[in-house]
């Protein structure tokens, strides 16, 4: 057994040696990059990632692209950008390990969600001083000013929302072709209850059709609610209630009518059984004939669009069942950061301000080269060039949503040439909650938090697709959480939030 | 002990003599070195707070805190008696099933047969859990699995099976064993093929029937393999294959009371708050549980059969 | 050998089982087949089974217009499974010999060394710090090959328990004895002796490398060096988060069911076409094994 120990001892020892000269290796260019700021010196090149939620284009398309940027900001600002473009699935994995070792990433998307975490591992800088000093543009560019420092940590500016709609709004599609052959008005559509009297109505005269292709991923659509503790924690702020208190939102009036309906459904097999731990997307059951309808978050100017497309063009009718509401979550899904690593913070700044007020640059970060990936038609806006489309261009990310400021882009001919002014105007219509900009930091009760999510894992999509009966589960589900320490974690999400409300006076 | 009496001269000989031997392993430990004992430094962010700046030897002490949320709820006993219990029972039935099939193998008399059948066992172990999970979901998926399809068809009720906890204790072995049963038993055909045939020869020659040359000859050359298994199966016992439990159930909430082992816990606990100290913290302990087991069992080897012991 | 009425009902017993399980292993695969060349909207609707009302290729066709991305990952992998096998046999080879001894100095410190990092683990922080910065291969064909595949010390510690159980010592001595150096006798007994268990290390270590993703996802971020899984992994993911992000890019139609299979059939094929090689070794092995008596 001494043996053994000495044995364990000396290993630990020379692996602590050891990694002693891996940190050390490691640490030394950071601090060589923030001497140097004068004329005349090599030009900086800015390492600058972008997430993509699909398969990232070749590198030589990518290549291309980043020396028309260079061609740009090599003379204006003795910068050079390298980009990468990374498919959503490796950026999962590779960025938080590459921020945990401290790669220089200058300018990357972030996970608006992840932030807190990622600000306590000091993974990223505090932008504030660096945008008053270096990105004096970019609070400009939103639709209000108070958006820009939506991702911040008790004061701790850690990322640049990107620029789409603010707002989620409880939405539903149905399928037009049925409606059209009943003759049915969805207008005046607003309530759980006139969907449901809606599908009594559909179910009768289409036996075999699921009336509702349940989504077991959200949380309940028509719930108005600020989640303000992170997307596996139920409490947060109910929305109609004119208070900044902390309520567990599953044992509201609002959850529990959600629930009943969809219990109601799925007894009567309106809703397919499996729908609990389905990992099939809803717009398959919509593309394949099977369903009527489902429920959304995205009520805004393109969301008709966009849902068409998911359903490989099935036509839907889209129905706004309530007012659109922006919280902190809903407004900044992405941001963009700059990394603990960054050789020189400030430059990297500069950059991306240059980045979010330049239409030439957002042009070609989005849509490529002109001439190659796109060319500008007769009203002004883009298209691909003859005989080409976006599997055969290069470079067409299309994905604007997920980029620095796409209000800076020239629109896509397929959508109105106005379209970033439809969004600026639909933003401003939503009803802000209390909270927005405020941010939990899950820290203190790290392990309340973890023991939550399991109890959340456990009930939540069940209840959500009415696969149990709520009366019975809603009260067990309220009751394991308090077991789990629910009451506390409330209590310490409420004390941020005041604190936090009272720094803002 | 003797050998340090020895003149100085005869050691340095002796030593000579087994250079060649050193030398051939130096390869094996200079890869350990690198993969594995110069990370294993980060086995101190259990007790820290990681952040970049500090590494992993300038972050912040925090005692034992990273490791409270593995105590703090009621689901503790719960995934500790999944983990501890499925893993007790697959490495039962896959050193049974393994011996079994490895035995079953080798006394096909027909070759083409034998062939086939050594391939198809480990046909499974190509498949990463992902697409076993894809495979269960074509058989157990409420609406369009092919399991209610039969039932329906013999007038049954469709079963949301994702739902309902009652048979996953029973699945989740069955496709553990479909899955992992394969890999012992080919290692179970080499060490048989290994035997030397004579033995069966004698056995043969002395009267023995099939059954008992299987019981004299080839268990007894099996033994070691399989307490090697054993004893490296119990390092690993309070770790749980996280596909098996995660990806194979889709995730469902309501059969968790039989699928949520530590990995899941720790998983589903840590989505909106990745730590570092914590991850590292749960896998500590895990370590920690399969070492000293692994020392009590390797110790009574050492007392019950000394080669067989790992160490 | 004359065989008894008895060995004779064992060995049909024997055959009757086997093909019984193997009618169990192998009909998943196949209901997977039939489920990647099943029209996705019969599927959704008629469920999953072996004879489909409605046949399509829509899936292969899919992953075929991703053209030639798909031979290149396919080259990487073979020659990375190629290499990496080769190098891992050798090594675990040449430690597994000298610890199957009973009598080499400091055996039991080594054998420890080697089971204590199955126990424990560094963690993937400072593996992945090591790696990039201190080693630097990230998006190298390196990162393909090192990280935790060169090397298992699990395969180590069953081949030595093999090698010591099959291998009597006797044959160590006498060649001692005729004055064989230690390198002589790994070649002329250790190697065509331990041919079974060799052969099952390499089928296993080839599997590993054949289905690792990881080093990819940690390693790799050159899409022109990723491996067939990272490519199939990547293209399963996107459709995913394609979906849960609502914004559909404008190509619209994506066959997800059918395309996972697919994509799951694409990756097994190859070692499929190759299972009958393999097997041929293994009987080799037994011949060998009958040789040495």
């Amino acid at each position: 057994m001494k043996k053994v120990l000495c044995i364990i001892l000396s290993i630990l020892m020379v692996a602590g040696m050891l990694a002693g000269c891996g940190q050390k290796a490691d640490t030394k260019p950071a601090a060589q990059g923030n001497a140097a700021a004068n004329s005349g010196e090599e030009p900086y090149e800015v390492h600058m990632l972008i997430a993509l939620p699909a398969t990232a284009p070749d590198s030589a398309a990518v290549e291309r692209v980043m020396n028309a940027v260079n061609a740009i900001t090599l003379p204006k600002l003795n910068m050079t950008l390298k980009l990468e473009v990374m498919p959503f699935s490796m950026y999962l994995e590779q960025v938080p390990l590459q921020l945990s070792s401290g790669a220089s990433l200058d300018i990357f998307t972030a996970i608006s969600q992840m932030g807190p975490s990622w600000v306590n591992a000091g993974y990223l800088l505090d932008l504030t001083d660096l945008m008053a000093e270096y990105g004096k543009d970019i609070p400009g560019t939103y639709s209000s000013p108070e958006l820009a420092t939506v991702c911040n940590l008790n004061g701790y500016l850690y990322g640049l929302p990107v620029h789409k709609e603010t707002c989620q709004q409880p939405t539903m599609f149905l399928r037009t072709d049925i409606l059209e052959k009943h003759n049915l008005d969805v207008s005046n559509i607003r309530t759980l209850a006139d969907v449901d009297a809606l599908f009594e109505k559909v179910s009768q005269l289409e036996p075999d059709m699921w009336m509702v292709a349940a989504d077991n991923t959200a949380q309940g659509k028509t719930v108005e609610a600020d989640f303000i503790g992170g997307s596996t924690i139920t409490a947060g702020l109910l929305l109609n209630r004119d208070n900044t208190e902390v309520v567990e939102i599953v044992g509201s009036e609002e959850f529990r009518e959600w629930c009943d309906y969809h219990y109601k459904w799925y007894t009567k097999g309106w809703i397919n059984s499996g729908a609990a731990s389905d990992t099939e997307s809803y717009y398959s059951y919509i593309k394949s004939g099977q369903a009527f309808s489902f429920f959304s978050d995205y009520g805004h100017p393109l969301s008709l669009a966009d849902q068409q497309a998911n359903c490989s063009g099935t036509p839907l009718t889209m129905v706004q069942l309530d007012t659109p509401y922006c919280t902190t979550n809903s407004s900044a899904v992405f941001c963009y950061s700059i990394g603990a690593g960054s050789k020189d913070p400030a430059k990297a700044m500069t950059m991306l301000n240059e980045i979010m007020t330049s239409t030439e640059l957002m042009n070609l970060l989005n849509w490529g080269v002109e001439g190659e990936d796109y060319v500008v038609n007769a009203d002004g806006l883009l298209d691909f060039p003859e005989g080409k489309d976006a599997s055969t261009v290069g470079y067409h990310l299309n994905a604007g949503w997920i980029l620095p400021n796409q209000f800076k882009c020239t629109p896509w001919c397929t959508s109105p040439a106005d379209i970033y002014d439809q969004f600026m105007d639909y933003n401003a219509t939503a009803v802000n909650s209390p909270a927005l900009g405020f941010r939990f930091d899950p820290d203190p009760v790290s392990d309340i938090v973890s023991a939550v999510s399991n109890v959340r894992s456990k009930y939540y999509k069940a209840l959500i697709v009415g696969a149990v009966d709520p009366a019975e589960y809603i009260p067990k589900y309220l009751e394991e959480l308090d077991a789990a320490g629910n009451q506390e974690l409330i209590a310490e999400i409420q004390r941020q939030l005041d604190e936090w409300l009272a720094s803002k006076g | 002990m003797s050998k340090n009496s020895k003149p100085l001269r005869l050691r340095a000989q002796r030593f000579k003599g087994y250079l060649p031997l050193y030398l051939m392993m130096l390869p094996a430990f200079v890869y350990l070195l690198i993969n594995n004992y110069w990370p294993m430094s980060g086995l101190v962010l259990a007790f820290k707070k990681y952040t970049v700046q500090g590494g992993i030897w300038g972050s912040q002490w925090v005692g034992l805190r990273n490791f409270q949320f593995l105590f703090r709820n009621n689901e503790t006993a719960v995934m500790v008696r999944n983990t501890l219990c499925y893993n007790l029972a697959f490495m039962v039935i896959n050193v049974i099933v393994g011996v079994f099939l490895a035995i079953l193998i080798t006394e096909i008399g027909n070759k083409t047969l034998r062939k086939l059948a050594q391939s198809s066992v480990l046909l499974p172990f190509v498949v990463s859990i992902i697409i076993v999970s894809y495979m269960v979901r074509a058989f157990l998926d409420a609406d369009t699995g092919l399991l209610n399809s039969l039932i329906v068809a013999w007038g049954g009720k469709k079963t949301s099976w994702y739902d309902t906890p009652g048979p996953w204790p029973f699945i989740l072995t069955l496709v553990n064993t479909w899955k992992g049963a394969g890999y012992g038993c080919i290692l179970y055909i080499s060490t048989i093929m290994g035997i030397d045939p004579s033995l069966y020869e004698v056995a043969h020659l002395s009267g023995a029937s099939k059954l008992q040359s299987i019981r004299y000859v080839t268990l007894p050359y099996l033994k070691p393999t399989i307490i090697t298994m054993v004893l490296l199966n119990m390092g690993r016992i309070f770790n749980s294959d996280f596909g098996l439990f995660f990806q194979v159930p889709q995730n469902s909430g309501m059969i968790m009371d039989v699928t949520q082992t530590i990995d899941t816990f720790v998983y589903r606990g840590l989505i909106v708050q990745p730590n570092i100290g914590m991850t590292a913290a749960a896998s500590f302990l895990q370590s920690c549980i399969g070492f000293a087991l692994v020392l009590a069992f390797n110790a009574i080897t050492r007392k019950v059969s000394r080669d067989d012991a790992l160490f | 050998m004359v065989k008894s009425k008895q060995d004779k009902r064992f060995e049909l017993f024997a055959s009757i089982v086997m093909i019984l399980v193997m009618a169990v292993i192998i009909f998943p695969f196949v209901l997977l087949f039939v489920s990647s060349i099943t029209d996705e909207n019969t599927l959704l609707i008629n469920g999953y089974s072996i004879f489909p009302k409605k046949l399509s290729l829509d899936a292969y066709k899919y992953i075929w217009n991703s053209g030639s991305v798909i031979m290149r990952a396919y080259a990487t992998t073979v020659c990375i499974t190629l290499v990496g096998t080769i190098c891992h046999v050798a090594i675990v080879a040449l430690v597994a010999y000298p610890l199957s001894l009973r009598n080499l100095p400091g055996k039991r410190v080594f054998n420890f060394l080697i089971l204590f990092t199955i126990l424990f683990h560094g963690g993937l922080v400072p593996t992945y710090m090591i790696y990039t910065t201190v080693l630097h291969i990230k998006d190298t064909y390196l990162a393909l090959l090192v990280p935790n595949l060169l090397f298992s010390s699990f395969n180590a510690i069953i081949v030595r328990t093999y090698l010591r159980t099959n291998v009597p010592s006797e044959l160590y001595e006498s060649a001692k004895i005729d004055g064989a150096s230690e390198f002589r006798i790994f070649r002329e007994i250790v190697l065509p002796l331990g041919k079974p268990i060799f052969v099952t290390i390499a089928v296993f270590a080839g599997l590993n490398y054949w289905n690792d993703w990881t080093n990819g996802l940690y390693y790799i971020s050159d899409s022109s060096k990723y491996s067939i899984q990272q490519l199939l992994n990547v293209m399963v993911k996107n459709i995913q988060y394609l979906t849960q992000y609502g914004r559909a890019p404008a190509n619209g139609a994506i066959p997800s069911i059918g395309l996972r299979m697919a994509i799951a059939f694409i990756a097994m094929l190859p070692i499929l076409i190759m299972y009958p090689f393999l097997t041929k070794y293994f009987e080799k092995g037994i011949t060998l094994g009958s040789v040495k008596g």
